[in-house]
């Protein structure tokens, strides 16, 4: 029998991060 | 200039566009169906609430935060660290971004809060980059899932 297993998705997971000096990244929120 | 729009794109620079991800999931192994509970929300404090009586024990964690710094008031940095501190999970994969990591050169690292160290204890953590991601056979991890970031 298949297990339950969880998935936590973070938006800023599909946005790169910007170079330093440019604010860090762009994402819809920070954390 | 920085044109913000293009330089954070998902569909250029994302790991998995968003619009792929559930296919690539199920690539992988993940069995996503009608019944299979969504959440969301805008503060990802609130993932603790919604997974903290789900039963499983195994939690991948998307994300280019770690969250598992280690404070007793919960948030969204930090939520990671409570399932664990309360004994919810057996667990964690950690699947960081193929770029540079969030915490290089800041100092911060897993389980230390932000203002003092603490520690992680009892939960079996891992990395995983999206092109190692372990694939899960019935819901399960490879019993030889190690650490791949560096």
């Amino acid at each position: 029998m298949a297990r339950k297993v969880l998935l936590s998705i973070d938006m800023d997971w599909f946005y790169r991060e910007l170079p330093s000096g440019t604010g860090g990244t762009v994402s819809p929120r920070s954390s | 200039m920085l044109d913000v729009y293009s330089e954070c794109d998902p569909m250029r620079h994302a790991d998995i566009p968003p619009m792929f991800f559930v296919n690539a999931l199920q690539k992988k192994g993940f069995k996503l169906t009608k019944k299979t509970r969504i959440g969301g929300s805008w503060s990802h404090s609130d993932a603790y609430e919604f997974f903290k009586d789900s039963g499983a024990k195994v939690l991948f964690n998307f994300d280019a935060h770690h969250d598992l710094f280690s404070e007793d008031e919960l948030d969204c940095g930090n939520w990671l660290y409570h399932l664990q501190r309360d004994d919810k999970l057996a667990e964690v994969v950690w699947v960081v971004r193929n770029g540079p990591r969030d915490w290089a050169g800041t100092g911060a690292r897993p389980g230390r809060s932000r203002s003092s160290t603490g520690r992680i204890s009892g939960t079996r953590s891992s990395r995983s980059r999206p092109s190692s991601l372990p694939s899960l056979r019935h819901g399960r991890l490879p019993t030889s899932t190690k650490s791949s970031g560096s």
